[in-house]
C-alpha cells in the first residue's frame, strides 16, 4: 500500500499545488524507509522544508540532530561522519560531495521532485529497500 | 384557472429571464469553445517552433558527437560545455529548460546536458533523471517527438520531448519545458471574461429560481383563494376575480338553487347539509362539459356558465342533464337516502344584458319562476 502509494504521490505531484503537503509526504516515507516508528523526527536546515511539519503531524521537528530520525539539510558537511546519522541532503551537488556520509538526496529541479537513496550507505547499515524504492537507488 | 393582465405580463417577464439565462449560458459555452480552440491552436505553433529548434540543436549534436552522443561525452568535457552553451541559447521566458538526457543500460534516465540558467535547476552530466510521465519511454519506443502539457506545475505549460536519432536509433533525447507565461498572457484576458459571464449566468439562475418560486406560491394561493373549501368549486371571490367582466358571448348563465336545503340542515344537522352540497357539486360537475364554468355563489346556490353555446337545444340539453343526475339517486346520509331535487333558472341571452351581474338577476328571476311554479324544474328566459 505505502508502495502504490509513492508512486501515486510521485504521479500526482505534477497536478497538485500544494507542495509543502507533497514535501511533507515524500520526508515520511523516506523517514519510514530509515525506521519503522510511526513518528518521524526530523531535524531540518533547510528553510525549503520549514512548513512540512505543518502539513503532516507524523512529522515532528526536534532540535537536536542526535535525536532525528533523520536530518535535512543542503550543507551535510556541517555535521559529523556517524553511522547513526541519517542525512538527507536537500541538494545534489551537497549530497554528490558527502556521498560517504549521505543517506539520500531529496531535492526540488525542474519542477520535479527528485529522489536518491545512498546504495553505499543503505548496503553498508544492512538496510533492504523494498522493490518499489530500487529505481531510487544510486 | 382564468389568467389576468399581470399574469401575462408575469409569463413576458418570465420569457425574458430565461432567453437572457439562455443566452449568457450559449456565451459561456461559445467563449469556452473559442478559450479551448485558442489553446489548442496555440500549443500547435510553440510545438512547431520547438521542433524546429530541436531539429537544428539535432544536426548540431550530431555535428558534435560524430560516433556516439554518450560516448562521445563521457570522454570529453569540453563538448559537454559546448552542448550546455548551446542548450543555454534557448532558454528564456518561452524555453524555463532545455536539456538532454540518455537511457542508460539500466534503463536509467541520466543526464548529457542542461542549458538551465540556475545552477539549482541544472542538472549535472550523468545524474539521474527521474521522469514522471510516461511520454519519456514512449520517446525510445516510437522514436517519434512527442508532448505532454499541464497548467500547475510549477510555471510549465509543455514538455516537448524530441529524440536524437543516428541511423534510426535513439541516442538521446532533447526535452524542452516551455513556460505558462505565454499561455497566461492570452487566456488572463478572456478568463476574466468567462469568469464575469458564468458569475452572471450563475446570478440569473438563482434570480431565476427564486423568481419562479414566488410564481408557483403566488398562483397556489391564488387558486387556494378561488376555491370554496368544503365543495372544491369556484367561489364567490374567483367570480369577482375572474368572471364579472367576461364577454357573454355563446354562453347561457344559469342560476341553480338546492330545494328545502334549510329542511335538510334543520332536519339532518349541518354536517348532513354539508355532505349535500359536496354530493350536488360533484354531480354539477359531471353534469355540465370541461369548459363550463360551475361556481358557488351562496350558501346552496350555484352558479353555471355554459360556454360555446351557439343555439337553446343545447343549454336545454346541459339543464336537463343536471336535472337528471340529482334525481337519478338519492345522496345518503347516516343511514339515510335524502331526495335532491334542483330548480335552474336560465338566462339563455346573457349577452343582451349591460353586465354579467344584470345577466345573473334575470336568471335569478326565472330561478324564483322555477321555485314558485313547484321546484325541480328550469325556467328559461324568452
Amino acid at each position: 500500500m505505502k508502495n502504490v502509494f509513492l508512486i501515486l504521490l510521485l504521479s500526482i505531484s505534477l497536478y497538485a499545488n500544494n507542495l509543502d503537503v507533497i514535501k511533507a509526504k515524500i520526508v515520511l516515507e523516506l523517514g519510514h524507509i530509515i525506521t519503522h516508528n510511526k513518528i518521524i523526527k526530523v531535524y531540518n536546515t533547510d528553510p525549503y522544508f520549514d512548513n512540512i511539519f505543518k502539513e503532516n503531524p507524523q512529522l515532528q521537528k526536534v532540535m537536536d540532530y542526535k535525536k532525528a530520525d533523520l536530518i535535512l539539510t543542503s550543507e551535510s558537511s556541517d555535521f559529523p561522519k556517524n553511522s547513526a546519522l541519517n542525512i538527507i541532503s536537500t541538494n545534489y551537488r551537497d549530497y554528490t560531495k558527502n556521498k560517504q556520509k549521505d543517506f539520500g538526496a531529496f531535492f526540488w529541479q525542474k519542477g520535479r521532485p527528485n529522489i536518491l537513496l545512498n546504495r553505499h550507505i543503505l548496503e553498508s547499515r544492512n538496510i533492504k529497500v523494498q522493490t518499489i524504492y530500487r529505481k531510487y537507488l544510486d | 384557472m382564468k389568467y389576468k393582465l399581470k399574469d401575462y405580463f408575469l409569463f413576458f417577464y418570465f420569457f425574458i429571464l430565461i432567453s437572457i439565462f439562455i443566452t449568457f449560458i450559449v456565451l459561456y459555452i461559445v467563449s469556452r469553445e473559442s478559450e479551448e480552440k485558442q489553446a489548442s491552436s496555440m500549443l500547435k505553433i510553440e510545438i512547431t517552433h520547438a521542433k524546429t529548434f530541436a531539429k537544428n540543436i539535432e544536426t548540431n549534436i550530431l555535428h558534435l558527437c560524430p560516433s556516439d552522443i554518450v560516448k562521445d561525452m563521457k570522454q570529453d568535457p569540453k563538448k559537454r560545455e559546448i552542448l550546455n552553451t548551446t542548450l543555454s541559447l534557448l532558454v528564456g521566458n518561452e524555453y524555463r529548460y532545455v536539456y538532454l538526457v540518455y537511457k542508460d543500460k539500466d534503463d536509467t534516465f541520466r543526464y548529457l546536458g542542461d542549458g538551465s540558467h540556475e545552477l539549482s535547476q541544472r542538472g549535472d552530466f550523468d545524474q539521474k533523471f527521474m521522469p514522471l510521465l510516461s511520454i519519456w519511454k514512449k520517446v525510445i519506443l516510437t522514436k517519434q517527438d512527442t508532448f505532454s502539457t499541464q497548467k500547475d506545475i510549477s510555471g510549465l505549460w509543455i514538455t516537448y520531448l524530441y529524440p536524437i536519432k543516428r541511423k534510426d536509433k535513439v541516442e538521446a533525447i532533447l526535452a524542452i519545458d516551455i513556460a505558462t507565461e505565454e499561455y497566461n498572457s492570452i487566456f488572463n484576458v478572456v478568463n476574466p471574461t468567462n469568469k464575469l459571464i458564468l458569475v452572471i449566468s450563475i446570478f440569473l439562475f438563482i434570480v431565476l429560481v427564486f423568481n419562479f418560486i414566488q410564481a408557483l406560491l403566488y398562483f397556489k394561493q391564488r387558486k387556494k383563494t378561488n376555491i370554496d373549501p368544503l365543495t372544491h368549486l369556484y367561489n364567490r371571490n374567483y367570480f369577482n376575480d375572474a368572471i364579472v367582466d367576461m364577454d357573454l358571448k355563446n354562453c347561457a348563465v344559469i342560476m341553480a338553487d338546492i330545494d328545502y336545503f334549510k329542511r335538510v340542515n334543520d332536519t339532518y344537522g349541518h354536517d348532513a347539509g354539508d355532505i349535500v352540497l359536496q354530493s350536488v357539486s360533484k354531480r354539477l360537475l359531471s353534469a355540465t362539459r370541461i369548459f363550463d364554468v360551475v361556481i358557488r355563489y351562496g350558501g346552496e346556490e350555484f352558479l353555471i356558465i355554459l360556454q360555446n353555446i351557439y343555439d337553446l337545444e343545447t343549454t336545454k340539453e346541459v339543464c336537463e342533464r343536471i336535472l337528471e343526475v340529482m334525481s337519478s339517486q338519492p345522496i345518503r346520509i347516516v343511514n339515510e337516502n335524502i331526495d335532491i331535487t334542483l330548480s335552474l333558472g336560465v338566462n339563455t341571452h346573457p349577452y343582451n344584458a349591460i353586465s354579467m351581474n344584470e345577466a345573473i338577476i334575470k336568471a335569478d328571476t326565472m330561478l324564483y319562476k322555477a321555485k314558485e311554479k313547484g321546484r325541480n324544474r328550469v325556467e328559461f328566459t324568452l
